[in-house]
């Protein structure tokens, strides 16, 4: 009965368990804290790299059909066939090619959303005019 | 009796046992983002260096311009004549470098790396070495004798 009395008549006796709870609760949140920011950055500096070559590549395919003079015809399917040959097939791409005169040109695909998309623009001269060439690609899921 | 260390103990206990529980996880899960963080880094800085250097060398003519006339006084290699044109003369030049040589100018010493050069399916240019183990590969288009050209160029251990 004594030792039934002294362990409900301790007022401090419990308290041990309280901030034992309470050192549990903050590692809780410190490690989940820890856990996302870790998960959060590596994320964050994987999307940057997959951008820069993204927009490379849209730079080079551009870069191309210029330098190999295919641009300059505004010829569907020649400006299709290499574009087709110089991107890997994992990327799905959108040209949209605008002259100072005539009509607008658009090959490729839709443009997907809730993906990176990279971008790449290039001016060009034509025998009778400029244009500006508008290269858009992305990852296929 | 008094059964106040008694408590005490048992207290003690269980905190040393959540305590041991939270250390260990800690432990774990630190360790675990320790390696995938610098297994990041370390791909990073592949990433960045191989994406360098194939833009050094389809876009660049290098340093000096004309280093193909005196290609051991070269300081930075480029294979372009003009902006993603590949220049035939350079690209001999480079070829007579050994691989030691370009990794020096690349400054890639602790690096293995491998180039090709492809047009139509052949090979204008392919280094014999392949890096082993992790490794990226960086895939650029420049033009040569006006046609489409694949620059490869892969780096690793």
């Amino acid at each position: 009965m004594t030792t039934n009395q002294h362990w409900y008549n301790l007022p401090s006796d419990n308290k041990g368990f309280i901030f034992t709870l309470d050192a549990f609760i903050a590692s809780l949140i410190f490690l989940t804290t820890l856990l996302f920011t870790t998960y959060a950055v590596s994320q964050a500096a994987e999307f940057k790299t997959t951008n820069i070559y993204l927009i490379a590549t849209a730079s080079d395919a551009l870069a191309a059909l210029d330098n190999t003079n295919v641009l300059e015809t505004l010829n569907a399917t020649l400006i299709q066939n290499q574009t087709i040959t110089t991107l890997p097939p994992y990327y799905g791409y959108k040209l949209t090619i605008s002259r100072s005169s005539g009509p607008a040109l658009e090959l490729g695909e839709e443009v997907p959303t809730g993906t990176f998309i990279g971008s790449a623009t290039r001016y060009f001269k034509t025998p009778t005019d400029y244009g500006q060439a508008r290269m858009r690609i992305w990852l296929k899921a | 009796m008094n059964t106040n260390a008694q408590i005490a103990i048992t207290d003690l206990f269980f905190a040393l046992i959540i305590f041991i529980i939270l250390m260990t996880a800690f432990s774990f899960f630190w360790t675990l983002y320790l390696t995938r963080f610098n297994d990041n880094l370390q791909r990073q800085e592949l990433e960045l260096l191989a994406y360098h250097i194939s833009d050094l060398l389809v876009k660049t003519p290098g340093y000096p311009d004309t280093w193909e006339q005196d290609p051991n006084n070269t300081r930075i290699l480029g294979l372009a004549k003009q902006d993603r044109v590949l220049s035939q003369e350079k690209i001999s030049a480079f070829a007579n470098l050994t691989y030691n040589q370009t990794k020096t100018i690349f400054n890639i010493e602790r690096y293995n790396y491998y180039l090709l050069i492809q047009k139509n399916g052949t090979a204008l240019y392919e280094t014999n070495t392949l890096p082993s183990g992790s490794s990226v590969s960086v895939r650029r288009t420049a033009t040569y004798d006006n046609q489409p050209t694949l620059v490869q160029f892969t780096l690793g251990q």
